[in-house]
């Protein structure tokens, strides 16, 4: 593993291209980091992300779906969809978990966490490229100390 | 693999956590591993506390 991830010298995104990076890093965790240049912290993401995923449907975890009778499956539904491609081809493969299981809420709690971790790696894509373009600006537009 | 024990279960997600945020926060080794183990201990020993605490509560 590397030792730290400082962003490379030549900037691979630019400012026209930073919602198709955000669309990359949703659809596969780590795939932001990866293309913003922090390859081995992008592995690692996407290793921890895909493992609590998998140890959720191992889990026999729930894939929530949005009820609009029961307010609180908002936020859980769009923790389960923050998987990205996880989430999406778990539910084209028909999962659908089993309530009935004694790891169900473990489980399920894997999946929402999976998903809510890639949803907080998007922010901190989306950051990185904003301070990038803050740098571009130059100084007065940028944050200043 | 079985996952029927909540140990087993709660060290996975501690482990899975702990190493989420030690990548995402700090860039060095040394400043890695001690927010990993700051995670991991800290939800081991605070789902125990929680165990406890309920075992204490409802089944005294």
């Amino acid at each position: 593993m590397e030792q730290a991830s400082s962003p490379i010298p030549d900037r691979p995104v630019g400012a026209g291209s930073a919602l198709l990076v955000l669309a990359i890093a949703f659809l596969i965790p780590g795939a932001g980091h990866i293309v913003l240049g922090h390859r081995a912290k992008g592995a690692g993401f996407l290793l921890i992300i895909i493992a609590m995923f998998a140890g959720g449907i191992a889990m026999e975890g729930r894939l929530y779906e949005l009820d609009t009778s029961r307010p609180l499956t908002f936020g859980a539904t769009l923790a389960s969809h923050g998987s990205g491609l996880l989430d999406l081809t778990a539910r084209f493969a028909g999962w659908s978990g089993d309530g009935m299981a004694p790891t169900y809420e473990y489980g399920t709690a894997f999946i929402l966490t999976a998903g809510m971790m890639n949803l907080l790696l998007l922010f901190d894509v989306w950051s990185e490229m904003r301070d990038w373009s803050a740098e571009e600006s130059g100084p007065s537009e940028g944050i200043t100390e | 693999m079985s996952f029927g024990s909540h140990l087993l279960a709660m060290s996975l997600y501690a482990i899975g956590t702990g190493a989420f945020f030690a990548l995402l926060w700090k860039d060095d080794t040394k400043g890695q591993a001690r927010v990993f183990a700051t995670i991991v201990v800290s939800l081991l020993a605070g789902g125990t506390a929680v165990a406890v605490l309920m075992e204490w509560i409802f089944n005294r």
